[in-house]
Parts: structure tokens; C-alpha cells; sequence
């Protein structure tokens, strides 16, 4: 005998709430967002990207505070957008880098907040910006730099008061910052 | 761009010129008045700082902006001043309303170029260069980074002492 109507009625809606659950399930897993995520849209131009991809993650301290969600060109530079969770702040005066995760990783965009009150809004470009480090450039220029003698008149050591000075013309082999290891 | 090419000109006119061979102290008062108009060192400060540029004082701010100049000064100077006849050339440079980027490369004898990017910020019509890139490395950028860990870490008082030491270790060498 068939089930009654009720029951098959009920059945259905079991199995349309089992779907949903998986649905959501799949769609939390591989962090597809369903509704749109409150956030805003920030850009930045950069003059070499070197691997990164849409994707990748945008963070502020170490922390994830967005998503590259599209990469073109714009005349000769990289043109980033990113998604930014609403409620992160960013500033004027912030700087964004291209950073790698260990030395061959995952890139990633880090943002340094400046020290401007005004806020950039939705849309807004950011306008200071450091490119990747591209391994290969270090790597030729150490091998170039190895046989001069540079006419330096000052060392560069790393002070163990923990102040190091930036890159500076004329240090052989020292003019890239270590990447950030994590 | 003009302003830049100019003032690096003129920097390398004093560099140089023979008469301050003898005269150290002399020349780098002169590259002093070259370069304080074109570079905003107020500025440079302040981004420096970065986010913790707030909370500091007015009297903070004023200190820090002369003790973070004097670093400026210790650091590059004798790099300057080392100067021996590299060339520069000006590959570029773009404007976006009121900020610009000039693209220059030096360089040095049987060595790769080393790029140098200045960014400038015009105020009433004088460009002032608010950051350098060296190697695409921000040096504002840099700083940013370093200060803001010794600022969580030891706090404002620390961080003056730190730049204060470290500006004369750099004088002492050269």
C-alpha cells in the first residue's frame, strides 16, 4: 500500500531539508559565499604582482581581513580588487605590499596602516604600494654584486637593538628584505 | 620629473665639486639646504609612525619628527656623500592628481642597476618627496613595519631611545 498523503508530504520535506543541509555544507566547506558577504571593495595598482591570484588572501597584521577577487590590467600595472569585511578600516596613508608565505609560497597582500584619519570608502584605490620580491631578481643581483668591491663608506649591520636600517645603495647582496615566514 | 632631476642635480654638483673635499661639514650643510625644501621629512615621519601617529602627543610628534630626520640624515648621508660618479638615469613617471612617482635607476660601476622611485605629494604647487623606494623596497614602509613592533612591544619612550642609539652608532662609523 502506498503511504498516506501525509506521510509522503513529510518524507519530501525531509529529504528537501537533508539537501539544504548538504548544500550549505558544501558551500561552507569551499567557502562559497550564498549571499553576499558585507564587505567593501578596495584597490590597489601594483607594478609587478608575480603569482598573485585571485583568491589570495588581503591581510592587516597577519590577519585575514579579505579576499583578491579580480586581477587586471591597467596600462602598464597590475590593477588588484579586493574585498575587504566590512568594519576593517583602512586609511589613506596605508601601504599595501605583495608578500609571500615562507620564500616559495602563497603570496598574499599585506596592508600597513598609515597614519591618516581618513578612511578610504568603498570603491577607493589604495595608493602606495610595494611590489612582490621576486626571488630570481635577488639571486642575479647577489651573483653580479658578489665580485665588487663597493665603495661604501659605511657597514650596515643588523643592530642588535633590534633597529635595522633599510636597504641602502652601495650593500651588495642586502638589498631584500627577508620574506615573511609563517 | 623636473623637481626630482633638479634637486638630485644639484646634490651632485656639491658631491661633486672639489672645493668641499677638505670641507665636510661644510658640504653637508649644503646638501642639508638641497634637500630639506624638496623632502618632506615632516611627512616622511609621520607615515613612518603610521597608525600609532595618533595617539602620540603634539609634543611626541614634534620630537619624533627631529629625532627620526636626524636618523634619515645618519643613515644616508655618507651614502651620498659616497657618491662617485654612478650614473642616473630617469626611466619614468606618473601622476595621479596630486601624488607622482618618479622612476630613476643608478647605476653603479660593474654592478646591476639599483632603482630609485620617489614619491611626491604637491602642496601649493611644490612637489615634496613623501617616501623613496629603493629595490621597490618602501623605505616609509620599512620603517613602518620595525616602529610599529617596538612601539606594542617597549612603548614610545623606548622607541626614541632605540632610533637616538642607533643614529649615533651610524655616526660613529663613518
Amino acid at each position: 500500500m502506498y503511504a498516506s498523503r501525509t506521510t509522503q508530504f513529510i518524507v519530501g520535506l525531509f529529504a528537501l531539508a537533508g539537501l539544504a543541509a548538504l548544500a550549505y555544507l558544501c558551500f561552507r566547506l569551499g567557502q562559497i559565499s550564498i549571499f553576499a558577504p558585507s564587505g567593501y571593495v578596495l584597490y590597489a595598482n601594483f607594478d609587478n604582482i608575480a603569482g598573485l591570484k585571485v583568491g589570495d588572501n588581503v591581510e592587516i597584521a597577519g590577519v585575514q581581513v579579505g579576499k583578491v577577487d579580480a586581477i587586471s590590467l591597467k596600462d602598464d600595472r597590475a590593477r588588484v580588487k579586493m574585498s575587504i569585511h566590512s568594519g576593517v578600516q583602512v586609511d589613506e596613508d596605508a601601504i599595501a605590499a605583495i608578500r609571500t608565505l615562507g620564500i616559495i609560497g602563497d603570496k598574499y597582500v599585506s596592508i600597513s596602516l598609515g597614519p591618516s584619519e581618513k578612511m578610504l570608502a568603498n570603491g577607493a584605490t589604495i595608493r602606495q604600494t610595494e611590489s612582490a620580491f621576486v626571488l630570481e631578481d635577488a639571486i642575479g643581483q647577489l651573483i653580479n654584486n658578489m665580485g665588487t668591491t663597493g665603495s661604501k663608506k659605511q657597514s650596515e649591520e643588523k643592530g642588535t637593538d633590534g633597529l635595522q636600517s633599510p636597504p641602502a645603495i652601495g650593500d651588495p647582496g642586502a638589498s631584500k628584505p627577508v620574506p615573511s615566514v609563517r | 620629473m623636473a623637481a626630482v632631476k633638479d634637486t638630485v642635480d644639484q646634490v651632485l654638483a656639491i658631491v661633486g665639486n672639489p672645493q668641499y673635499k677638505s670641507a665636510p661639514s661644510a658640504e653637508r650643510d649644503r646638501l642639508r639646504a638641497v634637500v630639506a625644501p624638496r623632502f618632506d621629512f615632516a611627512e616622511m615621519s609621520r607615515s613612518a609612525m603610521g597608525y600609532d601617529w595618533r595617539n602620540l602627543s603634539p609634543a611626541q610628534r614634534q620630537q619624533f619628527v627631529t629625532v627620526f630626520t636626524r636618523l634619515l640624515e645618519a643613515s644616508y648621508m655618507g651614502k651620498i656623500e659616497g657618491y662617485n660618479g654612478q650614473k642616473i638615469e630617469y626611466v619614468k613617471q606618473t601622476r595621479n592628481g596630486d601624488y607622482a612617482e618618479v622612476y630613476t635607476n643608478i647605476i653603479p660601476s660593474g654592478g646591476d642597476a639599483i632603482s630609485i622611485d620617489y614619491r611626491l605629494k604637491n602642496e601649493n604647487g611644490t612637489w615634496r618627496v613623501y617616501d623613496v623606494l629603493i629595490d621597490n623596497i618602501s623605505l616609509v614602509g620599512n620603517y613602518r613595519a620595525q616602529f610599529h613592533r617596538i612601539m606594542t612591544d617597549k612603548g614610545y619612550n623606548e622607541l626614541i631611545t632605540l632610533i637616538k642609539n642607533k643614529e649615533q652608532s651610524l655616526d660613529a662609523g663613518s
